[in-house]
């Protein structure tokens, strides 16, 4: 099995060995697995409680939904998150505090409240984020696209080796980070399932995960209930989370520290038994045929 | 001259390979220690005998459960193991007395830990299911050691007690045999449990 490498978040300092789990809280009316369930801010705050009681180590907060949709502006991005990071970090001190933006703009104004890591989920493509993140200390998440415009679906796009372009773009955004300054340990590399992928393209990096994690950053993933779970399995969206579990333990086994979900209780224990399984995590008591 | 006989569990739980998170025989361990602790203590010896079972189930080359559970209770205790006399689990009554006998010469003076439980069929959930048998044969060991009754402990009939899966008799009667004639033999303390269907024993016993 191979391994990340230690993951610092906030004041926080991980094991590459460690399985955390990343609750989706979004900020938004039209995101298509929750369809606005936390639009509302109150809503999203006890989204927030309910997480965190349910053991996630991370929120991710958004603003804009993925798909292409209503334009929103880095004016009205900010109206739905950084208030409410605030309000978050105000309720939670100790929680790592994640915000899915590519704006830079919207990177700061977050940091400046509290936010502990900069979710870029579209790969770059504001090319100051890294600055933002250097500036204040915080983390990255670095993805792999294969450069599409944010908040584009990936059409008839093909890669000689997709696990090859996602290392070589992961690999580049990694280390420009870090000599723009954001600490090493700060940097996470997310290959970005179904994001510029045919579902291919995504059962393709999970299959060979190993040559992601093997890399020596920490690596994210975000599965939850996409495209390529559907696919795979025939099941619209709402009907996919046992799909999401089982891609969910291969990463998991093949080394994955951050998992970005919906479902915290059950992906917590499907973690929780890969690191039992691999042995990096006893279990929780035992005493069949010991006692 | 050390006056003092502990008899502690032999279960694989009580070691740390084999705790989880939550360490389920967090407070047996502690009784265990505490009671080897203070016997050393009052006894001023820093070296003890363990007197352990073979295993029931051996599969392995491993040295016996009962003798690394007993060794592991003992560093915690802070106490060394200066000798170990397994016992087959199930030897015959007269030969767990020949070697109870050369015990008593051999080690004579010297503290023993007696490795030993009861029957392991006392429920539903038991490792070796119910068995109604086992309450009585239980608590006739258990008499055995709140009279300090070595004869009584001699008197555990083997195959009864092998039927019940009790993996302390042997060990008990080699002890009862090395004790046997010790002048003012007591009980101090005995304390049984049995939360997951098998008998674990935590007893100290003197003599004066």
């Amino acid at each position: 099995m191979s391994r990340g490498g230690v993951l610092r978040l906030g004041r926080r300092e991980f094991a590459p060995s460690a399985r955390l789990v990343m609750a989706i809280v979004n900020r938004t009316p039209d995101s298509f697995y929750d369809k606005g369930v936390s639009w509302a801010e109150d809503a999203a705050l006890e989204r927030v409680r309910m997480v965190v009681e349910q053991g996630a180590d991370l929120v991710d907060i958004g603003g804009i939904k993925a798909a292409p949709g209503a334009e929103i502006d880095a004016e009205e991005e900010k109206r739905r998150v950084v208030g409410f990071v605030e309000r978050v970090r105000s309720e939670h001190p100790d929680l790592v505090i994640s915000v899915d933006t590519w704006r830079s703009e919207v990177a700061r104004a977050v940091c400046a409240v509290g936010a502990d890591l900069i979710n870029d989920a579209w790969g770059g493509a504001d090319p100051e984020l890294p600055t933002v993140a250097a500036e204040f200390g915080a983390s990255l998440v670095c993805t792999h696209t294969g450069g599409v415009t944010p908040r584009t679906r990936p059409h008839r796009i093909e890669y000689d080796d997709v696990v090859d372009d996602v290392r070589t773009s992961l690999l580049r955004q990694a280390e420009r980070a870090v000599a723009m300054g954001v600490e090493r340990e700060r940097v996470v590399i997310d290959p970005a399932h179904d994001f510029g992928k045919n579902t291919w393209h995504s059962l393709e990096v999970t299959r060979r995960l190993d040559e992601l994690t093997s890399l020596g950053w920490p690596v994210l993933v975000s599965l939850s209930n996409k495209d390529f779970v559907g696919e795979s399995l025939d099941l619209p969206v709402g009907e996919r989370l046992t799909g999401t579990l089982a891609a969910t333990a291969l990463c998991a086994w093949h080394g994955a520290q951050v998992y970005r979900v919906h479902e915290v209780v059950e992906t917590r224990q499907v973690l929780d038994l890969v690191s039992v399984v691999a042995g990096d995590l006893p279990p929780a008591r035992t005493v069949r045929g010991l006692a | 001259m050390s006056r003092s006989v502990v008899v502690v569990p032999s279960a694989p739980f009580l070691l740390p390979e084999y705790t989880g998170r939550t360490d389920a025989a967090a407070d047996l361990r502690a009784r265990a220690v505490a009671a080897v602790r203070d016997a050393a203590a009052a006894d001023g010896t820093r070296g003890v005998v363990l007197v352990v079972a073979t295993d029931r189930e051996q599969r392995g080359t491993r040295p016996p459960l009962g003798q690394r559970v007993g060794a592991h209770l003992a560093g915690l205790a802070g106490v060394s193991v200066d000798a170990v006399v397994a016992v087959a689990w199930d030897a015959p009554t007269a030969d767990c007395r020949a070697l109870g006998e050369q015990l008593a010469r051999s080690s004579a003076g010297s503290m023993l830990v007696v490795v030993a439980d009861g029957s392991a069929r006392r429920g539903e959930k038991a490792p070796g299911h119910l068995d109604e048998r086992a309450f009585a044969v239980d608590d006739a060991l258990l008499a055995a050691l709140r009279t300090a009754d070595p004869d009584a402990l001699l008197a555990l009939d083997p195959q009864l007690c092998a039927d019940l899966l009790v993996h302390g008799r042997a060990p008990l009667q080699v002890a009862a045999a090395a004790l046997r004639g010790r002048p003012g033999l007591e009980a101090v303390d005995v304390h049984a449990e049995d939360p997951f269907g098998v008998l674990h024993v935590v007893a100290t016993l003197t003599s004066s």
